[in-house]
């Protein structure tokens, strides 16, 4: 009887976790090492990609406002790996501002070093980015990256251009290339 | 080979209703939760910017590019008459249902004059009822509608620098967050008029 509920309870939150975050199901769309969720803050949110945000406390924004982008790998398919430097490199899609954000996944807090916002960085032309991110300073557009074991980078576009709001679209987005690890 | 068929069907079953369970309501009990952390320290129908710390606390987020103000919506007693006082900046005001659903989303760009309204109000369920229509609350540049007794409004209003943030409070901290007292809801029966 233990045993049942164990492997019942167990295979029920196993695999409502893994469609929330996105690893299965067709609720979230990939762009290279970028996942959203195009529902988010829509009318017709259904429940998984509400859970996808409510579940940690977060309010889902529309994404007439903006669409958020959230990479736990790299470019190559890797697991981000906080030890390591990453350079963050490449096409930024159209919107009004953006920020680029390493964060852990239980923090709540984003402290100033670890954001990267578009009225500050140095922006590349043909609005190309190149962001750094490590743990020690580093010259241009630097991404200070926490010192926990998880990591995963948040990019999100505010006011962001049409063809960008649907969330379905093969947006211009950065590669995330490791680099030097500790 | 039955006994192992039943109990593998038996996990199945048990497993999905765990899964229905946990994406439902889990997602419906933290917007109780952000709802109940915000009006237990503030008040339902009160205007209120965040500090950072409490940003973190109430809204799961603490984001320094950022100024926030919320308002927990009771619309049981009548609309709710939001009047924002939003600095020049970049800024989006949103009403979460009690599910947490975005059910609306204004930006700067959308509002040509500041202080402006939004009157947030209950759907009116008119089936089998004969009522005589409320006296409409005062005017406003935006109306929302929803068929929830409560929700949440969030404004969010963007820091372009650290050194603006104090300004950009101040001027948030303006805006104002009142029920509209329908007249049913005046109305107190038994009442004598005096001459």
């Amino acid at each position: 009887m233990p045993l049942f509920l164990i492997a019942g309870i167990g295979t029920g939150l196993a695999t409502a976790s893994q469609v929330i975050q996105g690893n299965v199901g067709d609720f979230s769309v990939n762009n290279g090492p970028w996942r959203t969720w195009p529902a988010a803050g829509s009318p017709n949110i259904d429940p998984y990609t509400r859970g996808h945000f409510l579940v940690y406390g977060r309010l889902p924004m529309s994404t007439f406002e903006a669409v958020e982008y959230i990479a736990t790998a790299d470019s190559e398919g890797s697991k981000l790996d906080p030890s390591c430097n990453y350079v963050i490199q490449g096409p930024m899609a159209p919107a009004r501002w953006w920020r680029l954000t390493a964060r852990q996944n239980d923090s709540h807090e984003i402290a100033p070093a670890e954001s990267v916002l578009s009225q500050t960085a140095l922006i590349e032309p043909n609005n190309h980015i190149k962001v750094v991110a490590s743990r020690e300073p580093q010259p241009g557009n630097w991404l200070r990256m926490p010192s926990q074991s998880y990591l995963e980078f948040t990019l999100t576009l505010f006011s962001p251009a049409s063809s960008v709001k649907s969330g379905h679209a093969p947006v211009p987005l950065p590669k995330i290339v490791k680099e030097a690890c500790s | 080979m039955r006994r192992r068929l039943f109990w593998i069907i038996a996990i199945v079953l048990l497993g999905l209703t765990v899964h229905l369970a946990y994406v439902l309501f889990v997602p419906n009990m933290e917007m109780n939760r952000i709802m109940s952390a915000a009006a237990e320290t503030h008040g339902s129908n009160r205007f209120l910017v965040l500090d950072e710390q409490e940003a973190a606390q109430v809204l799961g987020q603490q984001s320094l590019a950022f100024v926030q103000g919320i308002c927990v919506l009771d619309l049981a007693q009548g609309p709710v008459l939001v009047t924002l006082e939003t600095p020049a900046s970049y800024w989006m005001a949103n009403v979460y249902s009690r599910k947490g659903d975005n059910i609306y989303s204004l930006n700067d760009r959308q509002v040509s004059e500041v202080p402006f309204s939004i009157v947030v109000e209950r759907k009116k369920a008119r089936l089998f009822t004969f009522e005589l229509e409320e006296t409409a609350p005062e005017d406003a540049a935006f109306r929302v509608s929803t068929g929830d007794r409560s929700g949440l409004f969030v404004v969010r209003v963007f820091v372009q620098d650290p050194a603006y943030r104090t300004r950009i409070t101040r001027t948030l901290e303006r805006s104002t967050c009142k029920a509209q007292l329908t007249a049913e809801a005046i109305q107190v029966p038994g009442s004598a008029r005096t001459p």
